[in-house]
C-alpha cells in the first residue's frame, strides 16, 4: 500500500479533477474551496496550502494547513516561498468548527495516524531546514490517540483548548428545540425575536447564493467587530471584499442581513450547509447598539438559523467557539478540542 | 548637510526633492538650491513607478487584493479609491488621508516666476469660516492672525521660525491651540501655509495690505471672485487659481485674467500640476508619475503618487473627464497632460 503526499499551493497550482471529485462526493465545507483558500492566501501573511493524501492512487483523505509564519516585517507573504523560520499551522482559515482535514471513510480508523505522519514528513521536507514542527489546533477527542503517539516515539505535547460548541437535533419543529432551554431563556428568544419582526425600520433578508450584498459593509462591519475585541489593533484587514464575495455567492451558503430603511447594514450572520447532514451557524457581525444598531441580532440570527437547519433536516449543528456560555444555553453543548504541539524532532 | 547632499544628488544626475532635508534650511537657500536645472529622465522616472508598484503589492491591502485577482492591466477608479481610503494605508499604519496642501508650493515653483519664493500661502475654501482659530485681524492691525507672521518677525523668513512650530504664532488674543484647521503639513511649510475661507481670507488681506510678508492666495475661479466682491484692495496679494484635474485641462490662452498662475489640483492627490508659461500643463513630475492606459473605457492617464507612502496611490484613473494624453514638453522635456 503505497502512501503518497501532494502539497499545493492555491495561490499558484491548479486543483487536480480527484480533487474536485472528491470534494463534490464528501459535500466538504465551504471553506475547503479552492479559490477560497488563494484568495486568503494572496491577502495574508500566512499562505495555507491543502495536502492531498493519496493511498494506491486514491484520495484518502485532504489536510489544510497554514504556514505560519512570524510576523517580522509589516508585508503580505512573498508570492514563494520566503526565508523565514516557519511553523506548519494546521488550521483552516475562518475554520473555527471542525478539524481542517477530512478521510474518506473507506479509510478506517486505524490508519489515520500514519496518514498524518507521510503528512507531516511531507510538510516539514516541503518547508525547508527552517520548518520547526507541526502543530495541530482543532484536534477532536477521536483524533487525539492518532496524533499524540506513544511507544518508542516521544509523546507529543497535548493540551485542551476553547471548546466548540455542538448541537444534535433530534426534533422536527421549533417546539422541539425551544422545550430544550430554560424556562426564562425560552421567553427571552420569543420576546427578542418578536421584538426585531414588529421592528418597521428594519429589513431583514436570509437566501442562498445571495449576489446583491455589499460585500465591503460587510467586511467593514467583521474588521469592526474584530477591532472591538482585540482593543483596536487589526494587523490585516481580513477577510477582503473579494472573499466574502466569493463565499457568499456559494449555493451552500446562506447570508442574513439587517438592513434599516435607508439601506445601511446593521448586522449580518452567515449560515452554511457543511458536509453531510451538518449545518454551521458561521461568522456575524453586528453595528452595536449605541452606533445606532439593535439590540439581540444575535438571539434572532440564531432563532431564524434554527428553523432553517430544521427545514433543510440537518441533523448536527455546530456554532463554532466563543461564547460558549450563551450557546450552551441556546441549547448546544460543549465538544472538547485539543491543541497537538509536533517538534520537528518528534515527527 | 544640505551640500553633501546636493553633490550626491547631482552626482546621479538628476535631482531629488527632499522636503526632510529642506525643512532645517531657510526658505532663501532652499529656492535657489531648486532653481537649477534638474533633469528629468525619463528611466528613473519609469523605475520610481515599477519600485512604487512593487511596494503597493507588497505592503497595501486594496491593491494586494485586486492585482492578485486580476492583472494591473486594469487600474483602480478613484472612486473605488475614495471607498475604500483605509485599505490604501500600508500594513506599518499611517494616515489615510492625502496632506490637503500637497504638492503646493512645488506646483507654485513650476508656475514659474509669477509666484514670489518669499510669501505666506494662503488656500481658500468653502467653508463659511474656518473659525477663530484662524484668527481675524482687528482692523487696527494690533492682532496679526495666527500662522501670518508679523513685522517683527524677518518678514516673509517664515521657515525660519523653530519657536513657533506648526501651531504657528500665538498671536495676543486668539484661543489656545491656534492651528488653522488642516493647513499645517506642507513640504518645508513651518504651518505659514492656511487653509481659509473667503471670509476671513479678506479680513487678512485688509489687515496685512502693504505690510510684510507677502500673501498669495489660491483659489478657484468661484472663490477668487467672491474674494474680488468683498471689496478688499488685492493689490498687493499675487492671486493663482487651482483647477480641478478631474473636470479636465482646457486650453491655456495666454496668462489668466486676474492671476499670474494656474495650479492643478486633485482631491486625493493634492497638487498635481500648473500651467507653464510655454501654454502647457506641467507635472509636478518629481512627486507624481502618469501613464496611459487603454482599456475598455477609452483611453485614460494613470496617476500614481511617488512621494507619499500612506495612503498610497498607485494606477488611479481620475474620471472620464480627466485628461487623456500624456506628452512631453518639447521646451522643457517634462511630462505634460493635455485633454
Amino acid at each position: 500500500m503505497s502512501i503518497e503526499v501532494q502539497l499545493l499551493d492555491p495561490r499558484h497550482d491548479l486543483p487536480p479533477d480527484d480533487l474536485v471529485a472528491f470534494a463534490a462526493a464528501e459535500g466538504l465545507m465551504p471553506y475547503w474551496s479552492y479559490d477560497l483558500l488563494g484568495i486568503n492566501g494572496w491577502n495574508s501573511w500566512n499562505p495555507s496550502f491543502v495536502a492531498v493524501v493519496r493511498m494506491d492512487s486514491q484520495i484518502a483523505g485532504v489536510i489544510c494547513a497554514v504556514s505560519l509564519m512570524p510576523l517580522l516585517r509589516h508585508r503580505f507573504a512573498p508570492a514563494r516561498g520566503g526565508p523565514v523560520p516557519r511553523i506548519v499551522d494546521v488550521r483552516q482559515p475562518y475554520n473555527g468548527y471542525w478539524p481542517p482535514w477530512h478521510f474518506s471513510s473507506a479509510v478506517p480508523k486505524g490508519d489515520h495516524g500514519r496518514l498524518f505522519a507521510h503528512f507531516e514528513r511531507a510538510a516539514i521536507r516541503r518547508l525547508g531546514p527552517s520548518c520547526m514542527g507541526v502543530i495541530y489546533r482543532q484536534v477532536m477527542t477521536a483524533d487525539r490517540p492518532a496524533l499524540s503517539r506513544r511507544g518508542l516515539r516521544l509523546p507529543r505535547y497535548c493540551r485542551q483548548v476553547l471548546a466548540t460548541t455542538v448541537m444534535d437535533v433530534e426534533w422536527s419543529d421549533m417546539d422541539g428545540w425551544l422545550k430544550t432551554l430554560s424556562k426564562s431563556r425560552r421567553g427571552d428568544v420569543r420576546r427578542q425575536a418578536r421584538r426585531l419582526r414588529e421592528d418597521s425600520d428594519l429589513v431583514v433578508r436570509f437566501d442562498f447564493g445571495r449576489d446583491d450584498v455589499d460585500t465591503l459593509a460587510v467586511a467593514r462591519l467583521l474588521i469592526a467587530h474584530h477591532l472591538h475585541h482585540n482593543d483596536g489593533r487589526v494587523v490585516y484587514r481580513q477577510p477582503t471584499p473579494s472573499y466574502l464575495d466569493n463565499l457568499i455567492r456559494r449555493p451552500d451558503v446562506g447570508i442574513l442581513t439587517y438592513h434599516n430603511r435607508a439601506g445601511r447594514l446593521l448586522g449580518y450572520g452567515t449560515y452554511m450547509r457543511g458536509g453531510g447532514t451538518d449545518a454551521i451557524f458561521g461568522t456575524w457581525g453586528a453595528v452595536r447598539p449605541e452606533d445606532g444598531g439593535r439590540r439581540h441580532i444575535y438571539f434572532d440570527m440564531y432563532y431564524r438559523f434554527m428553523e432553517q437547519a430544521i427545514k433543510d433536516g440537518r441533523t448536527r449543528i455546530n456554532a463554532g467557539r466563543g461564547m460558549n456560555e450563551i450557546k450552551c444555553d441556546l441549547g448546544f453543548r460543549e465538544e472538547p478540542m485539543y491543541s497537538v504541539v509536533a517538534p520537528r524532532w518528534v515527527t | 548637510m544640505s551640500n553633501l547632499f546636493l553633490i550626491m544628488s547631482l552626482h546621479r544626475g538628476r535631482i531629488l526633492v527632499s522636503q526632510q532635508a529642506a525643512v532645517s534650511t531657510n526658505l532663501a537657500a532652499r529656492s535657489t538650491w531648486l532653481a537649477l536645472p534638474g533633469r528629468f529622465a525619463q528611466r528613473s522616472w519609469h523605475r520610481r513607478y515599477r519600485r512604487a508598484v512593487a511596494t503597493a503589492f507588497a505592503t497595501v491591502p486594496l491593491y494586494r487584493e485586486r492585482w492578485s485577482l486580476t492583472t494591473m492591466a486594469d487600474p483602480t477608479e478613484v472612486t473605488e479609491a475614495t471607498a475604500r481610503a483605509e485599505d490604501l494605508v500600508p500594513l506599518r499604519g499611517g494616515p489615510a488621508t492625502t496632506p490637503p496642501l500637497r504638492g503646493l508650493r512645488e506646483a507654485l515653483r513650476l508656475s514659474g516666476p509669477g509666484v514670489p519664493a518669499r510669501t505666506t500661502l494662503m488656500m481658500l475654501t468653502d467653508s463659511l469660516s474656518t473659525s477663530s482659530e484662524a484668527g481675524v485681524a482687528r482692523a487696527d492691525g494690533v492682532e496679526s492672525p495666527a500662522g501670518v507672521d508679523s513685522a517683527n518677525s524677518g518678514g516673509g523668513a517664515v521657515a525660519g521660525q523653530s519657536d513657533k512650530g506648526a501651531d504657528g504664532d500665538a498671536a495676543p488674543g486668539s484661543g489656545p491651540g491656534s492651528g488653522a484647521p488642516g493647513g499645517a503639513d506642507t513640504p518645508g511649510g513651518n504651518g505659514q501655509v492656511r487653509e481659509v475661507s473667503v471670509t476671513d481670507a479678506a479680513a487678512v488681506l485688509s489687515a496685512m495690505a502693504g505690510r510684510r510678508p507677502h500673501i498669495t492666495v489660491v483659489g478657484t475661479v468661484e472663490q477668487l471672485a467672491a474674494l474680488g466682491a468683498t471689496g478688499t484692495d488685492l493689490g498687493s496679494a499675487t492671486l493663482v487659481m487651482r483647477h480641478d484635474i478631474r473636470t479636465g485641462v482646457p486650453e491655456l490662452a495666454g496668462d489668466a485674467a486676474f492671476a499670474v498662475a494656474t495650479v492643478l489640483h486633485d482631491e486625493l492627490f493634492g497638487f498635481v500640476g500648473a500651467s507653464g508659461d510655454c501654454g502647457r500643463w506641467h507635472l509636478l513630475w518629481r512627486q507624481n508619475y502618469v501613464r496611459a492606459v487603454v482599456g475598455a473605457a477609452g483611453r485614460r492617464l494613470a496617476f500614481t503618487a511617488l512621494s507619499q507612502r500612506s495612503p498610497r496611490l498607485v494606477d488611479i484613473t481620475l474620471g472620464s473627464e480627466a485628461p487623456t494624453r500624456l506628452d512631453y514638453c518639447p521646451t522643457h522635456g517634462t511630462p505634460t497632460v493635455s485633454a
